[in-house]
């Protein structure tokens, strides 16, 4: 299947900090993939960095992003705006920050419409994708205020998808919502991708929710892919070693009574990597040169990895 | 089983104004729980539920509009703040925002002994002790909360809580607010805490694996009104009430069904 | 205390320099019994108008002098206030100098001055219409602008906080009335306000009487609004949770306004001060410059400057009567700065 994403090798950071290291991954079309970590390990900035919004201080140091055949990484600002928005679309996590509260849903997702169109097709392309959203045809006439959070929530996907782009980037997007709204949320998300041709790249710190929602996970710590595999195949047998604590700490795992299995220590920041693996301090099965040297990628078992259990490349 | 807590027709009413109307909001509609002692009870529901309001009305933080709370029989719900202060250290609360619930001013290991009696030196020693027991170094008695983790916040409100030898806490979504990661090790926490002083815990949470988990029985609800109580169990593979249904569906629960 | 200057010095220079402007201010005003060659009544007849003295290290022949010097000053055209510089006399200017008896800070009486000149006159600022030295009164006039501003705001501070406290912990019924009773005083403009309370008084009362009545009218227009922002304050964190902890723990009431709320209105409150404490020196200034506030012969910035109102005689002739206002302006504005880094340094969140 054809690939409508692929990172090559990115570092982003600066001269004193390294918050992505050589992130290697690939989306395919009509495919959901998941980015699941905690928080901190560089997630989001993953997100941002495919569409360039990173902060001031942070940049793009090394590899390429390769959109439909293009590579975006050097594009200018004006390019890369035509991709957003139009080819690239994102939804956030807190869907009341991201919109005006001083326009109607109606004149905001307007405002995201590319392309010259006469008002009456505008509006028309809108209340379409309202609908399509599960809302009702007066949402094009309220404030973000009068909208619960769910319906916020799917205001923005529509404005999203408005011009049907070929990539959903969701940076958490059901993180803040209740449960059985989130719920909502995730099964409109699975339809879409049939109906509108999409593929999603999915950031969540919910392992859980990520082997519902998607075909493939990719696990991150501390700025670095430590294994990228099939959702279901990673969830039933994680093979890294923080993958597979990620997985014991989920308390559904467990009966009344048992203690849950944890990691001790907390996340390094990215101002004191360590070293070797990031992961070395808190891994039950560190090596020597665990300590010395971060992993390569290796192939294993149709999983990518990234630990020196499972093999002995060096990071190139 | 002793009732630890007996709460009838409980009801707490909001007004909110806004520039062209008052709007009452419904807190709590009409709420009867009991509560037994060394149980972990949990209360689950979405937002705007009232859930919280229900914790913080309990132990009488915020003050109910009808109804009765009884704490071991005694009839709390109208007793004088002078009186009641002789009650308030059996029943402590920790909350769900670890970055709130410390003032950022006051050096942590002040925040654990303001609750605690005494001299100034059987103070420090005793708040030492419990922050040692939930996991916080001795080193660190100085720090102000800003110098600390969310995960490490959060002992410290545990540690807070535990300073006047409560026999009840109420848990407000103590871990939503924190990685997964951190968050076995707050629950695994809980339950040392539990085993060790004999706690009876209210447990607050949207989260249908943590409850499943912790909760001995539970109560769900749904706008201001407990729709089924229930053994944990019973209610996760029978459930009656179809909102109860709705939320088990959408908890995405895969093990163990 | 030294980890704020700290912090406003690498977060905010301007805030930072500002800080040591107003000390500077504070401390000529301080010891400008020392500082002011000469006393602030004192009038040179001989010199009306006399424009700044200037300072030489170079003669006419071009020879340097290690010690500053001054040339006298005759006055040649009265009509048209031209001055004449006497360039065969050299003055020299003499540190810690010996001249007319003075009682410093009310305690004792001393004859050194930290400069001046044992012939010739030396007027750093120029001199007034009588001949006064505008830089010795200016120093005595930074006296009162700058008191007012510290001792009204204190009085304000202080019933601010009272009433605002109080209105914000109590709520409902009592937050009301008091807030009712705020709006009324905040309702008046300030300015008129002021003109009629001083009105209300006798126009000739002693420059003493005058002050504390500036002071106190000052601090009644003044608390209402810093009560206001209290009471919001009060009323905000009363709602925090580490309040409601310290409640579910038993501590009583008057306990956790003074350990919890009261600490964390401080951030804001000092700066909502050193922000206020401008209009205070405004207004004083203002009274004064309408002949309703400190009067002759005692300096304030203000009453200087009232001699210029409409007199285009003395603006084109004689520019340097301007200068009170000027440092009317410099100490606004480095309240101004200060208070602005204050807040940036002071919030929680920032740390």
């Amino acid at each position: 299947m054809e690939e409508i994403l692929k990172l090559e090798n990115i570092y982003v950071g600066n001269e004193e900090l390294k918050i992505l290291r050589n992130i290697n991954f690939s989306v395919k079309r009509n495919e959901i993939v998941s980015i699941v970590g905690e928080s901190g390990c560089g997630k989001s900035m993953t997100l941002r960095t495919i569409i360039k919004l990173l902060p001031k201080n942070l940049k793009i140091l090394n590899g390429d992003i390769i959109f439909e055949g293009i590579r975006i990484k050097d594009l200018k600002e004006k390019e890369m705006n035509k991709i957003r928005g139009e080819k690239i679309g994102m939804i956030f996590q807190e869907p009341s920050s991201y919109l005006n509260p001083l326009f109607t849903i109606g004149n905001q997702i307007e405002e995201a419409v590319r392309g010259n169109f006469k008002r009456e097709k505008r509006k028309e392309r809108v209340m379409k994708i309202l609908k399509e959203m599960g809302l009702s045809a007066n949402v094009y006439y309220q404030y973000p205020h009068q909208l619960s959070g769910g319906m916020q929530q799917r205001a923005m996907i529509a404005m999203a998808l408005i011009n049907n782009p070929s990539l959903l980037l969701a940076d958490e997007p059901t993180t803040a919502l209740d449960v059985t709204t989130a719920f909502g949320i995730i099964n409109l998300l699975k339809n879409l991708v049939s109906e509108h041709n999409l593929s999603i790249l999915f950031v969540t710190h919910d392992i859980s929710l990520a082997n519902y929602i998607s075909d493939r996970i990719i696990v991150m710590y501390a700025g670095i892919i430590v294994e990228n595999g099939k959702a279901k195949e990673i969830y039933e047998n994680p093979l890294h070693p923080y993958t597979r604590k990620l997985i014991e700490c989920l308390p559904e795992k467990y009966k009344k009574g048992e203690r849950i299995k944890t990691i001790e220590g907390e996340v390094p920041s990215f101002k004191n990597l360590p070293h070797g693996c990031p992961f070395f301090q808190r891994c039950d099965f560190k090596m020597k040169i665990c300590e010395e040297r971060i992993p390569g990628e290796i192939n294993f078992e149709n999983r990518i990895l990234r630990c020196f259990k499972y093999g002995n490349t060096l990071e190139s | 089983m002793e009732i630890l807590w007996k709460v009838e027709n409980l009801k707490k009413e909001y007004e909110i104004r806004t520039e062209f109307k008052k709007e009452k909001i419904v807190a709590l509609k009409n709420i009867n729980i009991e509560i037994y002692k060394g149980e972990v009870f949990g209360l689950v529901g979405e937002s705007g539920s009232g859930k919280t309001t229900f914790g913080k009305v309990l132990i009488r933080l915020i003050e109910p509009d009808n109804g009765k709370i009884y704490y071991k029989n005694i009839d709390i719900t109208d007793m004088p703040e002078k009186i009641l202060r002789k009650y308030r250290k059996n029943f402590q609360i920790i909350f769900q925002d670890p970055y709130k619930s410390l003032n950022p001013r006051i050096r942590c290991g002040y925040a654990v002994m303001e609750g605690i009696e005494g001299n100034k030196k059987e103070k420090i020693e005793r708040a030492i002790e419990i922050l040692n027991l939930v996991g916080i170094k001795k080193e660190r008695f100085y720090d102000y909360p800003h110098q600390f983790s969310g995960g490490e916040r959060q002992r410290i409100a545990i540690a807070r809580a535990l300073s006047t030898n409560p026999e009840f806490i109420v848990c407000d979504e103590p871990t939503s607010n924190l990685d997964v990661s951190i968050q076995g090790q707050i629950l695994n926490l809980f339950i040392d805490l539990k085993e060790k002083f004999n706690l009876t815990y209210l447990f607050i949470t949207h989260n249908l694996k943590i409850v499943r988990f912790l909760a001995d029985r539970i109560a769900v609800m749904f706008k201001g009104e407990i729709v089924e109580t229930g053994k944990t169990e019973e209610i996760f593979k029978n459930p009656s009430h179809p909102y109860t249904e709705k939320l088990l569906k959408s908890g995405i629960l895969k093990f163990r069904h | 205390m030294r980890n704020i200057l700290y912090r406003l010095k690498r977060r905010n220079f301007i805030s930072f320099v500002s800080f040591w402007i107003i000390i500077l201010l504070y401390l000529l005003a301080i010891f400008a019994d020392f500082i002011a060659p000469y006393p602030f009544n004192k009038q040179f007849r001989d010199y009306p108008l006399c424009p700044p003295t200037k300072i030489h290290f170079f003669d006419k022949d071009r020879k340097f002098h290690l010690r500053p010097f001054v040339y006298e000053y005759k006055l040649v055209n009265p009509a048209l206030n031209k001055y004449e510089v006497l360039t065969e006399k050299i003055c020299p200017v003499y540190f810690f100098v010996k001249g007319e008896r003075r009682k410093i800070l009310g305690l004792f009486y001393s004859d050194r001055y930290l400069f001046g000149t044992k012939e010739g006159k030396i007027f750093i600022f120029g001199t007034d219409i009588h001949g006064r030295d505008i830089f010795s009164r200016i120093l005595y006039g930074a006296r009162i602008s700058l008191s007012i501003g510290i001792i009204g705001v204190s009085i304000s501070f202080f019933l601010g906080f009272l009433i605002g406290g109080i209105s914000g912990y109590f709520g409902s019924k009592v937050d009301n009335i008091i807030m009712r009773i705020v709006e009324i005083f905040m309702m008046f403009p300030s300015f008129y306000l002021m003109l009629s309370l001083r009105a209300a008084f006798p126009i000739n009362l002693s420059s003493f009487q005058v002050y504390l009545l500036i002071v106190v009218i000052l601090s009644l227009i003044g608390w209402a609004g810093l009560a206001r922002i209290i009471r919001g304050m009060v009323l905000s964190i009363k709602e925090e949770e580490y309040v409601l902890a310290s409640k579910a723990l038993g501590i009583p009431t008057f306990k956790i306004i003074f350990k919890h709320i009261i600490p964390n209105t401080f951030s804001y409150s000092i700066t909502a001060i050193t922000l206020s404490i401008p209009g205070y020196i405004l207004g004083e200034s203002t009274l004064s410059l309408l002949g309703l506030g400190i009067q002759e012969p005692y300096p304030s910035w203000g009453n200087m400057l009232s001699v210029c109102i409409g007199n285009l005689r003395i603006l084109s002739t004689a520019p340097w009567m301007l200068i009170p206002g000027f440092f009317i302006f410099l100490t606004i504005i480095s309240f101004n700065f200060l208070g602005d880094g204050l807040r940036d340094v002071l919030d929680p969140k920032n740390w």
